[in-house]
């Protein structure tokens, strides 16, 4: 029980349950994404309206649902941090935080490529691609936030208060599309009627999403560890570990 | 407390103090102009109690009407209505038009209120919804035949009908 | 499948372009965002090679000073007398 409770003890065991998880999400998130992008470009359907054009929604979409989530889970961690000072919820926080804005990003610039052709701008100050850019901008502020502090501990609970304090921005991103007349049109999956889409539309559609759920997910566990690493690198069970990759890195 | 618990509190509660500020400021700035543009009857009845001025830089946002886009045969010029649910403002616009752009599909265009119930555009860009569906399906649904936009040609569906 | 050659699924009806942007500038961020993972974690590793053996130097080096410590020091003063003599030749 005490070794459970031991704050070392703890940090290895989670880095060792990345090192399980890892290849599973990696692998699996891999294929599912070759899956879907392959389905949605070469064997869905056309659009009647957007004729090939629309195809960017099998990118589109999944990244700017991830954008979504992985700001919800970085805010969830950073709240876990902040309360229960628990300090592996500060390094989930930081090792979520880059992983979200990379999406975050993959959203606006695969959205301009979309309204270029088919609204004619490739950027428009409307609520739902404003606020959208507001995660991305929320996104580098915890990142930066939490470099500007020499001492960890405080750079996780500020980089923590900014996160939840962004929060708000998630409901706004979501409904800016009915509380506002924007140029965006609405949500055709994340609603509780049933989706605006055929079946041989939506489930490449489906399947892309978890496909980039579950790449993130990788890159997350990757990024989780490297937090770890950084902080412990002076650690007997980080040095046993490195002793132990160079080893089978050399048997290869 | 101990003084350095007293200052980390001051900061940290400053911190989300400002930041709580900022957002509610922004959220109130933005409750008030985010829409993105007027709708037909808004510019001819009036928003909020105000009736947009002649000479007035804005958007209009509506349907196009259908049998109402007019095309210049040598030039770029084109003109249409624009409806929602009652009014209807006219729109004039030289340039290229986005492929999106039919009759009875969603408009945006930036440009001066030259009448109170016509616009000269500069801008013009096209709306979808959230509607998908191959083109076969849509044809018996709807009826929409898919045109592809370099085939597309106003001025003869106008002709046809 | 949905396209009829390999050219007509590129041209993407004319949109190509922006359906090509979206799809390879995604692929990009996303293999950028690994690679740099997967690098940073194998130096940090590394660093840690690196600081054990300079560790393992150190202390070696420490060692060895406290046994040879005197014939270091008889070396010395050998090697300063050489020099001596080497100047007034």
């Amino acid at each position: 029980m005490w070794k459970w409770l031991h704050p070392y003890a703890k940090t290895e065991r989670t880095y060792h349950l990345c090192q399980k998880l890892l290849p599973w999400f990696s692998l699996l998130g891999l294929a599912v994404i070759l899956v879907a992008t392959v389905w949605g470009l070469a064997f869905a359907p056309m659009d009647y309206q957007q004729s090939e054009a629309y195809r960017i929604i099998y990118v589109h979409v999944p990244s700017a649902v991830l954008s979504k989530s992985l700001y919800s889970a970085m805010a969830i961690a950073a709240f876990v941090g902040l309360v229960w000072q628990v300090k592996t919820s500060f390094m989930a926080m930081m090792a979520l935080a880059p992983v979200g804005a990379t999406v975050t990003f993959v959203s606006l610039i695969t959205g301009a490529a979309w309204g270029k052709p088919m609204w004619g701008t490739w950027w428009e100050w409307d609520a739902r691609l404003t606020s959208q850019l507001i995660l991305l901008f929320l996104f580098l502020g915890v990142i930066s936030l939490y470099k500007a502090f020499e001492d960890k501990q405080q750079a996780g609970k500020a980089a923590g208060v900014m996160a939840i304090v962004g929060v708000i921005n998630l409901p706004i991103i979501h409904y800016s599309v009915q509380w506002w007349n924007t140029l965006h049109q609405g949500a055709s999956i994340m609603k509780f009627d049933k989706p605006s889409m055929p079946p041989e539309m939506l489930w490449p559609l489906l399947l892309s999403i978890l496909g980039w759920a579950l790449v993130s997910g990788a890159i997350f566990l990757l990024r989780m560890q490297n937090e770890i690493l950084q902080r412990e690198l002076k650690r007997p069970w980080v040095v046993a570990l490195a002793n132990k990759s160079a080893a089978s890195s050399e048997g290869k | 407390m101990n003084p350095r618990r007293q200052k980390r509190l001051l900061v940290v509660s400053s911190i989300i103090l400002v930041l709580g500020g900022a957002i509610g400021l922004m959220l109130y700035a933005l409750s008030q102009n985010i829409d993105l543009f007027y709708t037909p009857s808004e510019i001819i009845e009036g928003k909020d109690g105000q009736i947009p001025q002649v000479g007035q830089r804005l958007r209009i946002g509506g349907m196009v009407v259908p049998g109402t886009v007019k095309r210049d045969q040598q030039t770029l010029k084109v003109s249409f209505d624009l409806v929602d649910t009652g009014p209807v403002v006219t729109v004039s616009y030289q340039g290229i038009l986005p492929d999106l752009f039919r009759e009875g599909q969603g408009i945006v265009a930036t440009g001066v209120l030259t009448k109170n119930n016509h616009i000269d555009a500069h801008e013009v860009l096209a709306k979808h919804d959230e509607e998908y569906m191959p083109p076969e399906l849509a044809e018996k649904m709807k009826g929409i035949k898919h045109i592809k936009p370099d085939q597309a040609s106003y001025g003869k569906a106008q002709a046809g009908e | 499948m949905h396209f009829e050659d390999f050219s007509s699924f590129l041209d993407m009806a004319g949109y190509g372009l922006y359906v090509w942007l979206s799809f390879g500038c995604a692929a990009i961020s996303l293999l950028v965002l690994w690679l740099d993972s997967f690098f940073s974690k194998r130096a940090m590793l590394k660093q840690v090679l690196t600081e054990q053996k300079r560790q393992a130097r150190i202390k070696a080096a420490a060692e060895q000073s406290a046994t040879a410590e005197k014939s270091a020091t008889a070396q010395k003063s050998a090697t300063a007398e050489q020099r001596t003599n080497g100047e007034t030749i």
